[in-house]
């Protein structure tokens, strides 16, 4: 009975706190001049890379992803038991791995293909985005029921060590914001970037919470 | 259907970043510049935090194809591989997970334990939900991480009901969904709303459904099941605030269930009364998460006999239990490093129950006073752990934890009708409790270590092994009527007899070792195969010893016994095994698939070296799906074998081996679907084996059967969107 008694007071307490605090000002960071200070130096000409060697990470940080070359054919929602573009070990469906026979499968067409050298740095680029997007990918938060997208913008080291980061499109809610941040500098540092990518390499990232 | 689809969210992040890249890298000029990284998307459909990879998560969407055929969250989750279901009310069947029962399975309601109040377990926690509102349940079969609960031996139930819907930024946003459905046999019938009104900052809930059934038929020539009617109400409000320092959430409602008949209970549930209050508070913050929740319930349940056990104009037999339960959960999630996060957390539950049968005047057995069955008993918990999980580089995940319950239960003086001759079993058993002492205090040590690990593309392999102990509950402990009567009304077993309770148990350790093996295949055709085997031991283990047969009034042996708790020991070991295929893919997102599931176990008795209970046989599943944009079809077929196993001590009955056909379609269009569905199409007899004896039929007709299981039903459902 005490317990009850104690229990209700301090639900009174919280339910009139949820109904002053509720229209707390929004804490948008004040982020507009941040990706000013991200643009990269214009790298002085790349060095042509031998071969695509996408899977040449030194740090090995991830286990090898199969990597989905063709952009003809993409994953598609179908393919529920295609396991490599998400988290280096993503959890696993206990039994039925989502066949969503729902989704209507239209692949993209095939862009352009680009000239043999700069296709070379675009395989380099790519599988490098790829490395980072599964390392921060593989540390996203769960459990968090407020919709809201937080955009990030941070450069690397050339040994691959998060130099900045910062928000520079704001969700509306701190909180959001922080787990992001976080998020990003869990998954540093990361592997060190092809010279492809210039020195310094910035990248930005949205987390898209619903 | 059988199997629950489940990761969506993940095989849409998977398109997105797909499309992404190709957008951002066939545009050469931009290299210099940021590279935009694909979004991620944190879905909040994905599983709950702290909960193991191999956990099954059951959306709504998976609820919306099935709540027309069963109003009982657990008789539906009893469709997953390695979970069954003792047969109960219409809806308040017990959840089994790889043979350990309700009691010590983990079932939380949003994060929240909800305390048993009734000797015979009418009203277990599921019981509070209802599946046409439920908004997601993750179950977790196998050793799960001390974090998830303690004072448990067994997997996980995680039931969220209403999560928070906040608008966009600077909008408005109204939505919600409207369901109903019917079901031929008996009667069926429910609806269910679901509103939410919301800004970006603050969004109200409001929850509710109804649902009742008359008796149904059995299959085949089987009849009429006495004591399967039911009807009951849910309604919830819950108020969510995004502020400045964090989420908040109240939420407030009530149950109640006017009658609900228990076809194998020797009483039925005349009423049930309940309702709640939550609070909770979350925020995220560069150091970490803190989840807080604050929980208070109040339920008055009361039983006696429906019509078909003999109705109350002679007074019945009144059985009242009260029960406030309240307490509070932290915890604290620490990313500590890139590769460590550190769980940290701490409850309090408290909870008093009274159990108090009035006399019935002109009775000579019940009466003169109030048997006193459970005298403001408490039993208060605090759990505390620590875990420790680590993703390591080369695609291993490993959470290691160790956990203390502190349990301390008391309970005053009992008392029985009276002091008569007949009452001379009660009168000198309430002595013997009286005299003794009732302060019980356990300190309970456990200990979990998961590990994940992502061998080749395509195959995960899970291992689990975990030490976990749970203390007696209040009626284990404390139920002290030796009289046949006052012990027949203690027990959650389905079975007519009587139970006893045991001052002297002790609480139940059980070690626990699961893996799995997981297998995905893509590529034309894609699969997937889970192969998990899986063991349990459990030194005092808390099943029964035989005290005698329950004799009638000229001595002959009723067929049923009476039966006391006791630590025994036991083992289980079993194997589970799901998959699926991809049948068939057309161009316009139609797609047909096959999914299958099995389960087997083994549960001894070591101290007797019997079957234990209520171990459900071997049972398989295989079902069909197809969908295209606007239609969904699906065909099951389940088949449970004999039960041939049984527990000799309890009198458990053997049960004939069966398949049961299931077929449905469904139309959706705009946001409203419209369902139809054959369940037991060829009216099929059989007795579900852990479906328990059939005592309202008993009663009435005097022949003594497994409960039969339903016959063909034809339901129906209607839903929509907003
Ligand atoms: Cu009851």
């Amino acid at each position: 009975m005490r317990g009850a008694t104690v229990a209700a007071a301090a639900l009174a307490g919280l339910s009139a706190f949820v109904l002053f605090a509720a229209p707390a000002p929004n804490p948008a960071a004040p982020q507009s001049a941040a990706l000013k200070t991200f643009d990269v130096l214009p790298a002085e000409k790349p060095a042509p890379l031998p071969a695509p060697q996408p899977e040449s990470v030194p740090t090995k940080p991830t286990r090898p992803v199969r990597l989905r070359e063709s952009t003809a054919s993409l994953p598609r929602r179908t393919e529920a038991p295609s396991v490599p573009l998400t988290a280096p070990h993503p959890p696993l469906p206990d039994a039925a791995p989502p066949l969503d026979i729902r989704l209507p499968a239209a692949p993209l067409p095939p862009p352009p293909p680009p000239p043999p050298r700069e296709q070379a740095d675009k395989s380099a680029r790519d599988a490098y985005a790829r490395s980072l997007w599964q390392r921060i990918a593989a540390r996203r938060p769960s459990g968090v029921h407020i919709p809201g997208t937080a955009e990030l913008t941070f450069s690397l080291s050339a040994s691959g060590a998060l130099e900045r980061v910062s928000v520079t499109g704001a969700s509306g809610n701190a909180a959001l914001d922080r787990l992001a941040l976080r998020t990003v500098r869990r998954a540093a540092p990361f592997p060190a970037p092809p010279a492809a990518l210039g020195r310094e390499p910035t990248f930005t990232i949205a987390f898209r919470f619903d | 259907m059988t199997i629950f689809t489940t990761p969506r969210l993940r095989a849409r992040s998977l398109c997105l970043a797909g499309t992404a890249f190709v957008s951002i890298f066939a545009t050469p000029a931009f290299a210099q510049r940021a590279t935009a990284l694909p979004d991620i998307d944190v879905a909040s459909d994905a599983l709950p935090p702290a909960t193991p990879p191999g956990a099954r998560r059951i959306t709504r969407d998976d609820l919306d194809r099935q709540d027309m055929g069963s109003s009982d969250t657990a008789d539906i989750l009893a469709r997953l591989p390695g979970v069954s279901a003792f047969g109960a009310g219409g809806v308040s069947s017990l959840p089994v997970v790889r043979g350990l029962d309700n009691g010590r399975v983990g079932i939380l309601i949003d994060g929240i334990k909800v305390d048993d109040a009734c000797p015979n377990n009418m009203n277990p926690p599921l019981s509070y939900t209802d599946p046409q509102t439920v908004s997601a349940i993750t179950v977790v079969t196998g050793v799960s991480p001390v974090s998830l609960g303690g004072d448990t031996i067994g997997g996980n139930i995680l039931v969220e009901t209403a999560q928070p819907k906040f608008a966009q930024s600077g909008r408005t946003l109204v939505t919600g969904n409207v369901s109903t459905f019917y079901r031929s046999n008996g009667d069926g019938f429910g609806g269910a709303a679901s509103v939410t009104a919301a800004t970006d900052r603050v969004s109200l809930t409001y929850d509710g459904s109804y649902t009742q059934s008359d008796n149904y038929e059995g299959g085949g020539n089987d009849g009429i099941v006495r004591s399967t009617e039911y009807a009951k109400t849910d309604h919830a409000l819950t108020l969510a605030a995004q502020t400045g320092i964090g989420l908040f959430r109240v939420q407030g409602g009530i149950q109640r269930a006017p009658r609900e008949g228990f076809p194998n209970q020797r009483m039925d549930m005349t009423d049930n009364r309940s309702w709640f209050l939550n609070g909770r508070w979350q925020n995220w913050f560069a150091w970490g998460d803190v989840d807080l929740t604050v929980h208070y319930r109040d339920t008055d349940h009361r039983m006696n006999f429906l019509a078909d056990k003999g109705g109350t104009a002679n007074g019945g037999m009144p059985m009242n239990t009260e029960v406030h339960a309240a307490g509070y959960t932290l915890k604290l999630s620490l990313p500590v490093s890139a590769r460590d996060t550190i769980r940290v957390g701490s409850e309090l539950h408290h909870q008093w129950l009274d159990d108090y049968w009035p006399p019935v005047g002109g009775s000579m057995m019940m009466g003169p006073n109030t048997f006193v069955n459970v005298n403001a008993a408490h039993r208060d918990r605090l759990g505390t752990y620590a875990e420790w999980e680590a993703n390591w580089a080369d695609g291993l995940t490993s959470t290691i934890g160790i956990r203390n319950d502190q349990v301390w239960m008391n309970t005053g003086d009992v008392q029985p009708y009276g002091t008569g001759m007949m009452q001379m079993a009660d009168a000198m058993a309430a002595a013997a409790f009286n005299a003794a002492d009732h302060a019980r205090h356990d300190s309970n040590w456990s200990g979990s270590a998961l590990l994940h690990y992502r061998a080749l593309d395509g195959v995960a392999l899970d291992l689990g092994y975990a030490h976990k102990v749970r203390s007696p509950n209040i009626y284990e402990r404390y139920a002290w009527g030796r009289g046949t009567m006052a012990s027949n009304m203690i027990g959650w077993f389905g079975d007519g007899n009587g139970y006893v309770g045991n001052l002297n148990l002790a609480p139940e350790r059980a070690d626990t070792i699961s893996g799995a093996v997981t297998f995905i295949g893509s590529g034309g055709t894609p699969w997937s195969l889970k192969i998990a085997p899986w063991f349990t031991h459990v030194a005092d283990y808390i099943d029964v010893v035989k005290l005698g047969d329950v004799r009638n009034m000229m001595g002959m042996p009723t067929g049923f016994v009476q039966l006391q708790f006791a630590n025994r020991e036991a083992h289980f070991y079993g194997l589970d095994v799901s998959g699926d295929v991809a049948l068939w893919q057309g161009t316009d997102g139609a797609a047909a698939r096959m999914s299958f599931g099995a389960s087997w176990l083994h549960g001894q008795n070591l101290a007797d070296d019997d079957p234990l209970y209520h171990q459900m046989p071997f049972n398989a599943s295989v079902a069909l799906d197809y969908a295209n944009a606007g239609w969904d079809a699906h065909a099951e077929i389940q088949a449970v074998a004999d039960k041939t196993r049984v527990d000799p001590t309890r009198v458990e009955p053997k049960t004939d081996g069966y398949t049961l056909v299931n077929l449905g379609t469904g139309y959706t269009w705009r946001g409203i679907r419209l369902g139809v569905e054959v369940a037991n199409l060829f009216d099929t007899a059989y007795a579900p084996p852990l479906g328990g004896q059939s005592l309202g039929d008993l009663k009435a007709t005097g022949i003594l059967r497994p409960v039969p299981g339903r016959g063909r039903s034809f339901n129906l459902s209607l839903s929509a969107k907003f």
